[in-house]
């Protein structure tokens, strides 16, 4: 909106808007004494449509984080500033702040420095992304716990419930290691997704290789290298491996992009991957709709659409009670 | 990713006075869900968009469509929610104009770029935000970068930085103008200011 200087007319409707925002806003920030009639005109451009608010809003957010930049020690080089502020309750308030800024300096470098230990959580329809200082990444599905311990000589993470995607940059020294549950997977630089289900734990490989092994097993340590489209499947005292084309595999990832791929799925395990992401629940007892398969692509916050799926392709009835939603005939 | 809940010690109060709680839920919504999509909403519609619509114009239009939405509900997860609005409004303007790029509307995958705003680490770390916006403050324009600095961190009065910098009060005001509307820009519009 501001790529241009000062001068010249605007070129778009929004950079007129911003523009105008941005004189309201120095209006405001600015003056000596901004009174109700001020206040009382601003509110009235404000309301006049909404990109008014919205410019102003985003130009004012900016301003706040520059002024935060008053905390900082030796904020810049400073070409052509004369001498700082003299007189003024201005100057004895700044340094003040310098003080604190610099102690408080002092317990972020020490906080931020390896080893950091951060555990992260998504709310049920939530999704994160974590970019770690290593360049990996890790994606969080839906109601999902992951906590990550970065250090020189370590890589860790452990997914305590839910769902994650990993896409870990190699690095032979220094594999990185996942735990869920009892399970552990050391990556081999890959991608991968776990999940932790109170019932299961199920690792899907992508790319790269990695390893599954048990770290609690009362019949000795079970382990299984993994080559890409392999999907271990793990419970208390078994461990089994399918195979499966990437492709396919890639229709579990729908979720990091806010949708969920159903490919002849039963409507009763269609509903429950929904449900995982919702707080309305969908549930199916009679065993017969439970059986009947959908495919599509559907919005994972959306259960509309699979109940007028469910309606109007299978002529099934849905009733609403309070938070629960029941498919049947 | 920045606490808009801080008063501005300049003007106690200021932000509070006209807000009810909901308009303050999403005031808090925008700035903290919206705002950092903003990089990679333009990227992605630089990416699709081929017509005659300013793209700046397109991003304001989705705000607005999403604001809107906002009004009856918060929605629960933001950033596929932008992108299906921007989706949605691309669509909108192939109809209107009358031109083609909707196989790459249609293609999903261009979705993924939602995936690419900051992570948790760039944005939860408090002296990687204050590095973030000095360096968006170093890029403004000379003139309006001083004045920046004279204000934001020297706390000087527009009559007062006026004096220093030898210019009047409306030119003061000018480049204060040029320099909020060009952090804003980098901060939220391009990825270095995402990414420092």
């Amino acid at each position: 909106m501001s790529d241009q200087g000062f001068e010249g007319a605007p070129a778009s409707h929004a950079e007129e808007v911003d523009n105008l925002a941005a004189n309201w806003l120095l209006e405001k920030r600015l003056a000596e004494n901004w009174s109700q009639n001020d206040q009382a005109a601003l509110d009235a451009w404000l309301a006049e449509a909404p990109e008014n608010l919205l410019a102003y809003w985003r130009l004012d957010e900016a301003w706040a984080r520059a002024h935060r930049l008053k905390a900082l020690h030796s904020p810049m080089e400073r070409p052509g500033v004369s001498q700082p502020a003299r007189s003024k309750p201005y100057a004895l308030g700044f340094a003040a702040v310098l003080t604190i800024g610099a102690v408080i300096g002092a317990v972020w470098v020490t906080q931020i420095q390896p080893p950091s230990v951060k555990t992260y959580t998504t709310p049920v329809g939530g999704r994160l992304t974590l970019a770690l200082s290593d360049g990996s990444k890790i994606e969080l599905n839906t109601n999902t716990m992951v906590r990550v311990s970065m250090s020189a000589g370590k890589r860790f993470a452990e997914l305590k419930r839910g769902e994650a995607f990993f896409d870990i940059k190699h690095d032979a020294a220094n594999p990185f290691v996942v735990d869920a549950g009892d399970h552990r997977v050391t990556d081999l630089g890959t991608k991968f997704l776990v999940r932790n289900e109170p019932s299961y734990v199920r690792v899907a490989l992508y790319e790269g290789g990695a390893r599954v092994e048990t770290t609690k097993s009362t019949s000795g340590i079970q382990a299984t290298d993994l080559t890409p489209g392999d999907v271990v499947t793990a419970t208390g005292s078994s461990m089994s491996v399918a195979k499966k084309s990437v492709a396919e595999l890639k229709k579990a990832l729908g979720w990091r992009k806010g949708v969920l791929v159903f490919d002849n799925t039963t409507l009763a395990d269609a509903a429950r991957e929904l449900n995982r992401y919702n707080s309305e629940k969908i549930t199916i007892s009679d065993p017969n709709v439970a059986q009947l398969t959908i495919g599509g692509t559907f919005a994972d916050s959306d259960v509309t659409a699979l109940l007028n799926t469910a309606k109007q392709v299978f002529g099934l009835s849905v009733h609403r009670n309070g938070n629960e939603i029941v498919i049947s005939r | 990713m920045t606490d808009t809940s801080e008063n501005d010690p300049e003007k106690p109060g200021a932000r509070g006075q006209t807000m009810t709680s909901r308009h303050a839920d999403l005031h808090a919504w925008f700035v903290r869900e919206v705002l950092p999509l903003e990089a990679a909403l333009t990227q992605f519609l630089r990416h699709n968009w081929r017509g005659q619509a300013p793209v700046v114009d397109m991003v304001q239009d989705i705000y607005v469509r999403v604001f809107q939405a906002a009004q009856k509900e918060i929605p629960q997860s933001t950033a596929p929610f932008v992108f299906r609005t921007a989706r949605n409004l691309l669509i909108d303007h192939v109809r209107q104009e009358k031109i083609v790029p909707l196989e790459a509307v249609e293609n999903l995958e261009m979705l993924s770029v939602a995936a690419e705003t900051p992570g948790p680490d760039e944005q939860l770390i408090a002296r990687d935000e204050l590095r973030r916006v000095q360096g968006a403050v170093d890029q403004l324009h000379p003139r309006s970068r001083e004045a920046f600095i004279l204000h934001h961190v020297e706390g000087l009065s527009r009559r007062q930085i006026a004096v220093r910098m030898g210019i009047s009060e409306i030119t003061v005001t000018r480049h204060l103008n040029t320099g909020v509307r060009l952090l804003a820009d980098i901060l939220y519009r391009t990825r270095k200011g995402s990414r420092p």
